[in-house]
């Protein structure tokens, strides 16, 4: 399979999102570096690897998908919840990191880890019944 | 792509936007800053109200030390019958270290005492005043409890909390008999201290001395912060011995210690068992109605509000 077996709106739609990505990333990483500026030392693994959220959920995931052709034909709905599941993770982390620099914790950060997973769940579920769909259709016209 | 389900989509995103950060703006508030009363009015004498009639003390209402009639009180010292109090100013690795000795004939001079006379969340007030209005004589910050949901919290022999956060969480304990050990909170139930004669459980940490031993290495941090900060620690020479120890930090007169150096400078000083309490910002020492280090929290100077303190008094 190859990149132009992919929709051309697909296409435009996974550069979009792997330029969003990189750029969350790079926000992430510059937020990291001056909040442990301000910590006095103390480190989390959370606010650490930050930007590794939007990285790796994000860009990368999207660039696969542009240069292995999977994804054909895109559902923005289903992307836009995937990338609402990365968000909610993001901002899970960094709450996280915050607490744990400042030496605290909350029972609310649960609410963040199963939304965000769940989120990233349904919008790869909502794609696959999207692309599943497509070909049943392109199927039942020939 | 009609432009109806274009906007639709861009609604939902906004919505979901929009309750994301109104719910991360609820879970900031709750961690920092709205208070969360679980037990009101509680009395600061504990376990000692019932005892407190028969001591030798007359407090004074309008008096942040309660009057004894044989004190002896200078600049840096005090002493009664019960209680002898020796504050020093050293310095020890291009940082001030404040050193309070302590001994005291029974343990009920060692108290703790609560932010607004209450157990719960995000109660603080500052050392200061917290020590003013129990009529402290000497007082430190103690473990900030009310910032964490975990960790044991046994006050004045009062158990409040008995739930913790890791299995190597440690907690340092005051015993009836004036003896203190640092203890491992997964190890040794909270309910089991109190049948044990604990009268105040501290839980911070880590631990610093260990039967007469630095239990902390070199590059053993709290929450890996591995630089010099404000700290304060409690230790014990012998029981009914104590010392209450600031140091301050993150300033150009005074860098702070790393856990090791202070852990150090408590072993050498002759404690055979010490902890460390809350530091960076929080860290404050008080003595005869004023602070006498210089609080900070590496930008703005002044003292931190925190849960609880450490004190001697009647």
């Amino acid at each position: 399979m190859s990149i132009s077996a992919i929709n051309m709106n697909t296409i435009q739609l996974l550069k979009r999102k792997i330029v969003k990505g990189a750029a969350a990333s790079l926000f992430c990483g510059i937020l990291t570096i001056v909040y442990n500026h301000f910590g006095h030392g103390v480190h989390s693994v959370y606010m650490d690897r930050l930007f590794l959220f939007p990285l790796l959920l994000g860009t990368a995931v999207y660039a696969l998908l542009l240069f292995t052709g999977i994804v054909k034909n895109a559902s923005e709905n289903a992307f836009s919840l995937y990338a609402c599941g990365i968000t909610t993770l993001t901002v899970g982390s960094l709450l996280k990191g915050v607490f744990v620099i400042a030496g605290t914790n909350s029972p609310y950060l649960i609410v963040y880890w199963s939304l965000g997973i769940a989120l990233l769940i349904l919008g790869a579920a909502l794609q696959l019944r999207h692309s599943i769909n497509l070909k049943k259709r392109s199927g039942c016209q020939n | 792509m009609s432009k109806n389900t274009k906007k639709k989509r861009m609604t939902w995103r906004v919505l979901y936007n929009i309750v994301l950060i109104a719910f991360t703006a609820f879970v900031l508030l709750k961690t920092f800053l709205i208070a969360d009363v679980q037990v009101s009015s509680v009395s600061s004498a504990g376990v000692y109200a019932s005892s407190n009639s028969s001591t030798a003390a007359s407090s004074d209402s309008g008096s942040a030390v309660t009057e004894v009639s044989d004190a002896v009180i200078t600049e840096n010292s005090y002493q009664d019958s019960n209680i002898s109090i020796t504050v020093t100013e050293e310095r020890v690795d291009n940082t001030t270290v404040y050193v309070a000795d302590v001994q005291v004939s029974s343990v009920e001079y060692l108290k703790t005492a609560f932010a607004n006379n209450a157990y719960g969340r995000n109660l603080k007030d500052t050392t200061s005043d917290m020590a003013s209005s129990n009529n402290a004589i000497l007082a430190i910050n103690g473990d900030y409890y009310g910032f964490r949901d975990y960790g044991y919290v046994l006050r004045n022999g009062v158990l409040y909390r008995s739930n913790y956060s890791s299995a190597d969480d440690d907690a340092f304990v005051i015993y009836s008999d004036g003896s203190c050990e640092t203890i491992t909170e997964s190890q040794t139930d909270a309910n089991t201290l109190l049948s044990e004669g604990a009268l105040q459980v501290l839980s911070f940490g880590p631990g610093l001395v260990e039967n007469g031993t630095i239990s902390v290495t070199q590059n053993e941090e709290v929450d890996r912060a591995k630089t010099s900060n404000p700290r304060t620690a409690i230790g014990m020479i012998s029981p009914l011995h104590y010392v209450f120890v600031v140091s301050d930090g993150r300033t150009s007169e005074s860098e702070g210690l790393t856990l090791y150096q202070l852990a150090t400078f408590m072993s050498d000083y002759g404690c055979t068992e010490a902890y460390n309490l809350d530091g960076g910002g929080s860290s404050t020492i008080y003595f005869n109605g004023q602070v006498i280090n210089n609080p900070t929290d590496g930008t703005k100077s002044g003292e931190r509000e925190v849960s609880d303190i450490v004190y001697i008094g009647y």
